[in-house]
């Protein structure tokens, strides 16, 4: 026999004005007495999802009998019984609720996907055209966060078929070119991945080289491209797969030279842009954050860097005008080239000394 | 219980407050966590993304690690699983905790026009011994070898040292080579690092080596194999057939399967010279076992009985909560045999093996 208040009894979501607000799910339209009567004696925490529970559905309509509610807690408000979850809803999920509080009413709700452009991959470092046989490593820049675990996918390097390199095919994949690091390497908002090329393909004189050889081989040409199924955070793939070709040079063995880096100060109460130009393109993100301008007082030098010339022009712009006098600018000795060598040693030799940690070069420069 | 936060460059030391000790030794057999920690915390499955696997050392429950939702969205969330299967948040803002700072952010003095200017770590293994935590880590900018030491409670100490190390595959020094997964253990008297890289270099180092701004050179004692990355390493202890203790190490692989060592084969390697040879695409080891524990990705030690292990099940692609019997390192359900067959009649001959195998069922399904 049905209770005539039944058909007023209704699972509501909840979401508040601001979209960003974690959402509630509400049962409405109990009655004054059922409220009191759950006020008076209220349901213990294993009793709760028995009376009322929501469910994330994917692949079905209903939640399955091996479905399990989501955690959350319950609050008996004044007209409504209200379940909070403990983690907030998801963009692009389905929820059902159901309810076994003076009825049986079951209600669904999907969340819509947010209307956002395709991921695409903005550029990748190096930018030189021309990569040492021995590159170290490749950053890809996103426009949007990413999912972690798919570089392994979805990211390939291809050899291009020359006139000194014939193939049958226009392009052939090589393999096992990437370190498979137990964590891939992202920033904190997952927008660049690092990829680090096996550095046991990389270093010189290998048994690895001898039978998988080196990744890289001078004076070929290669392609590097990021597939198209390299999805975002909520798993939207990219507009299209993007590539960089490069042309392979003999590998870079050498420690960068102090000596051939050379540092034009700019004039006095300008913006204009402290210049250090690099004998060769070094990796960027150590560019950004291995050098540090530092005035007569010691103090460090707000402003912006930008890098040209394939990374082998540094500027530095300070935020206020340069004013006259003496400055430093301070180098990390772990400075590293695209081919991994530092100020102090080459990638694949150890050093003569024993390394020093965060040890600094410092080059004085006069405004 | 310590968790490490890659993005935020700390290791977290959260406390958990005194446990109750399990009254009972008893097997997990929870299949599709995965799946069912995805429906607790209300998002699809590829939404959860499993990241390790520990032990109470006292309760004996599972405390498993995981991320739910991808890049910003991402809630870092440990759920706490008891011996019954029971499953409950770890509330990770109510918990007392300290930290440890590794690396510190980008400066927001210094802004890198069109590029991200943060150089991020990695966290890629913890290590506790004897009040010390090691913490080793991979740069996504430069890359290094840095091995952290700190003692517990955090201090403001943070001691750090490089280790190089030969790599019998690619038969050289290496000097910047970041360790995967690594233990602390007492080899001949003395505690050592175990560690395991990529590629697959096993070197013990002695802890008193690690001195703070010190280089340190570690001993390869073996080479697990080319074209693989190690994913853990476990020393744990189990009681032989006389009763006596039996220590082992256990490294699971992303690409191999897990290989068990005696830790004597261990420290007599260790005793000897390291390898300075080639060791080609050969395995070149103390003496293993290769235990039938494929599709293990994490494994702690759970008691005197079993091991606990994260697996993922090569049929269903899930992964499952599973308690392995130290000694015999496999799942008996995982096999059809003969002796399933209904009617099956044990024969005297066959000795215990009616009791072993009731023993596994009961084990694995709790059937007894």
């Amino acid at each position: 026999m049905s209770n005539p208040s039944d058909a007023t009894v209704r699972i509501c979501l909840s979401q508040g004005q601001d979209s960003s607000a974690q959402g509630t799910f509400e049962v409405r339209g109990l009655g004054d007495e059922l409220l009191a009567q759950l006020r008076f004696q209220p349901p213990t925490a294993t009793e709760w999802p028995q009376l009322f529970a929501v469910f994330v559905v994917t692949d079905t309509e209903r939640p399955t009998a091996a479905s399990l509610p989501m955690w959350g807690s319950y609050r008996i408000e004044q007209d409504l019984v209200r379940f909070l979850p403990l983690y907030p809803l998801c963009e692009g999920h389905r929820y059902f609720a159901r309810c076994c509080l003076g009825a049986h009413v079951e209600a669904s709700f999907a969340l819509p996907q947010k209307d956002r452009p395709p991921p695409q991959v903005l550029r990748i470092y190096p930018s030189a055209e021309a990569l040492p046989e021995n590159l170290l490593r490749f950053y890809v820049y996103f426009s949007q966060p990413m999912r972690q675990g798919q570089a392994e996918t979805e990211v390939r390097l291809y050899e291009l078929a020359t006139d000194s390199a014939p193939s049958a095919a226009a392009e052939q994949e090589v393999e096992g070119v990437f370190l498979d690091p137990v964590a891939e390497l992202w920033d904190p908002e997952q927008t660049r991945l690092t990829l680090i090329l096996d550095p046991g393909r990389v270093k010189t004189g290998l048994a690895a080289h001898a039978k998988l050889g080196r990744a890289l081989t001078p004076g070929r040409r290669y392609r590097l491209e990021v597939g198209c199924g390299f999805r975002n955070a909520w798993g939207s793939p990219l507009r299209s797969a993007f590539s960089k070709s490069f042309a392979v040079t003999n590998s870079w063995t050498e420690p960068p030279l102090l000596s051939r880096f050379q540092l034009v100060p700019p004039p006095a109460r300008t913006h204009a842009p402290l210049q250090l130009r690099l004998p060769m393109p070094m990796d960027h993100v150590l560019l950004a954050a291995f050098l540090r301008v530092h005035d007569q007082h010691l103090h460090p030098v707000a402003g912006e860097v930008s890098l040209h010339e394939d990374e082998s022009l540094w500027h530095f712009v300070p935020r206020s005008p340069w004013e006259p006098g003496p400055y430093v600018l301070e180098v990390n000795q772990r400075l590293e080239d695209l081919a991994g060598n530092t100020l102090q040693a080459a990638f694949d030799r150890p050093a003569a000394q024993p390394l020093a940690h965060n040890a600094r070069i410092a080059l004085p420069f006069l405004i | 219980m310590f968790v490490g936060d890659a993005k935020a460059g700390a290791v977290f030391a959260f406390e958990l407050g005194p446990a109750p000790a399990a009254s009972e030794s008893r097997a997990y057999r929870l299949r599709g966590i995965d799946g069912k920690i995805a429906d607790l915390l209300g998002v699809a499955p590829g939404e959860v993304v499993i990241r390790d696997l520990a032990v109470h050392p006292v309760s004996k429950e599972a405390y498993v690690a995981v991320e739910r939702g991808h890049a910003g969205q991402a809630i870092p969330v440990i759920v706490r699983v008891s011996q019954h299967g029971e499953l409950a948040p770890l509330p990770l803002d109510t918990l007392p905790f300290t930290r440890l700072v590794l690396s510190q952010p980008a400066s927001a003095d210094l802004v890198l026009k069109g590029g991200v200017a943060a150089r991020t770590l990695s966290i890629t293994d913890l290590a506790f011994f004897d009040g010390e935590l090691l913490i080793s880590g991979l740069s996504s900018a430069d890359f290094s070898s840095t091995l952290y030491r700190a003692r517990y409670p955090f201090c403001d100490q943070l001691e750090t040292s490089t280790v190089e190390i030969y790599h019998a595959v690619h038969t050289q020094n290496e000097t910047r080579a970041p360790i995967q997964t690594m233990t602390v253990l007492p080899l001949n008297g003395q505690p050592h690092v175990l560690a395991v890289y990529t590629c697959t270099p096993l070197v013990t180092m002695p802890l008193s080596d690690l001195k703070n701004g010190a280089h340190v050179t570690g001993k390869t004692i073996g080479e697990l194999g080319y074209g693989n990355t190690p994913l853990d390493v476990l020393h744990f202890q189990s009681q032989g057939e006389k009763g006596q203790v039996q220590e082992h190490v256990l490294i699971t692989h992303k690409h191999r399967g897990p290989m068990l060592f005696s830790v004597d084969s261990i420290a007599a390697s260790s005793a000897k010279e390291g390898m300075h040879e080639p060791a080609g695409f050969n395995i070149v080891a103390p003496p293993f076992m290769a235990v039938p524990m494929g599709g293990v990705i994490r494994v702690d030690d759970q008691d005197a009985q079993f091991l606990c292990a994260l697996r993922r099940d090569p049929d269903t692609g899930s992964i499952d909560l599973l308690s392995f019997r130290k000694g015999v390192f496999f799942q008996l359900h995982d096999h059809v045999s003969e002796y399933i067959l209904p009617g099956y009649v044990y024969s005297e001959s066959q000795g215990g093996m009616k009791q072993f195998q009731d023993l596994l069922w009961s084990d694995e399904l709790g059937i007894k």
